[in-house]
């Protein structure tokens, strides 16, 4: 059965590899990307030859950056002695959404899951302890997923911190904002009653 | 209480309309009449899954692509329609509550149900997880966070388990599990003693009155701690399941899995002090199994303040004619209860109608055969 010249065939592998995209969408991409003047393809391939070549972590926090240290790390204004330790990039970007918090970040780049193998050595574990000895950060808030893996990575680092003289926080679980509590799932409620506070 | 059943090509039934009514029905029938496959109905449209485990493929009709199970009932002074239909090609299984489309198992809340049968035995006779897998589904019925820590507690487990195999790692590294390990699993225990007792309670009482002699007893065994001096208190749990992990993390080491912990834990159930799974006759499990389900039957019916609906199938089978007495005078007191039997009803007994060919519908209230 006939379906795509080579190159087309090989254009729409490369595209399914992307996450969140199946073999239709990625049939449609490649369709479009033929379809489209050669410019728009070429800026295409470009812009990700240039954000591969460009963009790096950032020798301080792990996140992705064209400077180094980032701009957050850079920024003065920030509070220095607040750490928030998150699991990937996007977490900064949804904190940085809310301009609420002031401090810096530390991106571990995962959480430990012995059944995909990953464990400490395979995080920026190593990078968090020694950023912290250096005696400027007084509060490291873990800022991890709300799951079985996100838990067991707090508890670990907060084994590891809590010697070092530091105060180790954990971001509130419990109901979302202007949320309903009618709407709310069990689990959700009954954390909820475990994180109570007195007013 | 369930008024009317529907079958549309459901098993051995083309199509099957039964009006039901309260108290005790008998379905009788020669073997494969299709008396069991009338409680599976049942039980499906209640719980919203098939009973023992079949697949919904293999309860198509032969020949047809889909089948509907329909039902009324009154709860409360309340009537809800309930269906579910399976269509063979598409594997889409759809529940709906007074024509509206709901989750599977939502209808459990309108048509909570318990069936009992043969396999149940296994019950007493069978492996430790069938145990544990009852008495979570009893906890589960009246404490619905069980199902969400159960799931977290086999995730977390073989995320331990799996770190156990790779034999190379941290202290902080396994602490970190087992603490979350031990905050879910405290959560599990504690929840599982205190259901375990009030269920207890009362298939005590149930087997009082099922049974000539002897006294029941049950135990919740966990390997925490070596006597049977649980607490469902959820602190001490914590506290004794974290020893336990401590004490014998070496071994864990050694074996590479974690050999303690809820997903170890056990029932034992005595009779006169005795425990019944090496001194019962196969009878006397059968009645203890049919104490624990009845005791279930009420828990449920307790928790959901409406009667839940008990489904015998072939109960009397090795009972003798005294027991089997018992068993119907117990269970006249509840509001509907619907058994089947090959052979249990003499002549004299009045049949009220014929279900279908094969099957005799005997239908009592209160205590009419005794």
């Amino acid at each position: 059965m006939f379906l795509y010249p080579e190159p087309l065939a090989a254009l729409v592998e490369s595209l399914r590899k992307l996450p969140g995209i199946g073999p239709k969408t990625a049939q449609r991409l490649a369709l479009y990307l033929l379809h489209a003047p050669a410019i728009e393809a070429e800026g295409i391939a470009h812009s990700i030859l240039e954000a591969r070549e460009k963009i790096f972590l950032c020798s301080v926090c792990g996140n992705f950056t064209d400077v180094d240290p980032c701009v957050l790390c850079q920024d003065v204004s920030r509070d220095q002695s607040l750490v928030c330790v998150v699991e990937s990039p996007r977490d900064i970007i949804a904190f940085e959404r809310t301009r609420d918090f002031r401090g810096l970040y530390h991106v571990l780049h995962g959480v430990l899951s012995p059944i995909d193998g990953i464990g400490p050595s395979d995080l920026k574990i190593a990078e968090l302890l020694q950023r912290v000895q250096g005696g400027s950060v007084k509060e490291v808030i873990l800022a991890l997923n709300p799951n079985v893996e996100g838990g067991a990575t707090s508890v670990y680092l907060s084994q590891l911190l809590k010697p070092l003289n530091l105060r180790v926080t954990r971001i509130a679980h419990g109901l979302p904002v202007g949320g309903d509590l009618e709407f709310a799932d069990t689990a959700t409620l009954s954390r909820s009653f475990l994180g109570r506070q007195e007013l | 209480m369930l008024e009317n059943l529907h079958l549309r090509f459901f098993r051995n039934y083309e199509s099957l309309d039964w009006q039901l009514g309260n108290g005790f029905t008998v379905l009788s029938g020669p073997n494969g009449a299709g008396k069991s496959n009338l409680l599976e109905g049942i039980f499906y449209l209640g719980a919203g899954y098939p009973y023992r485990q079949a697949q919904d493929e293999a309860l198509v009709h032969w020949g047809a692509d889909f089948f509907v199970i329909r039902g009324s009932v009154l709860q409360n002074g309340l009537k809800y329609d309930l269906e579910i239909a399976y269509q063979l090609g598409t594997k889409r299984k759809i529940t709906k509550i007074n024509g509206k489309r709901d989750l599977p198992g939502a209808c459990t809340a309108c048509l909570p149900v318990v069936i009992f049968s043969p396999a149940d035995l296994l019950l007493i006779q069978g492996a430790p997880s069938l145990r544990r897998r009852f008495l979570d589904l009893v906890v589960t019925q009246s404490r619905p966070q069980h199902a969400a820590d159960l799931h977290d507690y086999s995730n977390i487990l073989t995320q331990r388990n799996n770190l156990l195999r790779q034999g190379v790692f941290q202290r902080a590294e396994i602490l970190s599990w087992d603490e979350q390990l031990v905050a879910v699993g405290a959560r599990i225990i504690s929840r599982r003693l205190s259901v375990f007792k009030t269920l207890m309670d009362l298939s005590r009482v149930v087997f009082a009155s099922l049974s000539r002699n002897g006294e029941l007893d049950g135990a919740y065994i966990s390997q925490m701690i070596p006597q049977y001096s649980l607490e469902e208190d959820e602190d001490f749990c914590r506290q004794a399941f974290k020893d336990a992990l401590e004490r014998r993390r070496s071994l864990d080491e050694r074996l590479h899995i974690t050999t303690t912990g809820p997903h170890r834990d056990d029932l034992r159930f005595f009779l006169q002090g005795h425990e019944a799974q090496l001194y019962c006759s196969q009878g006397e499990q059968r009645l203890i199994a049919l104490s624990l389900k009845i005791a279930q039957n009420r828990l449920l019916s307790s928790v959901q303040s409406s009667d839940a609906l008990l489904l015998l199938d072939d109960v009397f089978s090795e009972l003798d004619t005294v027991h089997r007495e018992k068993v119907l005078k117990e269970l006249s007191r509840s509001r509907q209860v619907i058994a089947t039997t090959t052979s249990f009803l003499e002549e004299g007994d009045s049949a009220t109608g014929q279900l279908t060919p094969e099957i005799t519908l005997y239908q009592a209230k209160g205590a009419e055969w005794l």
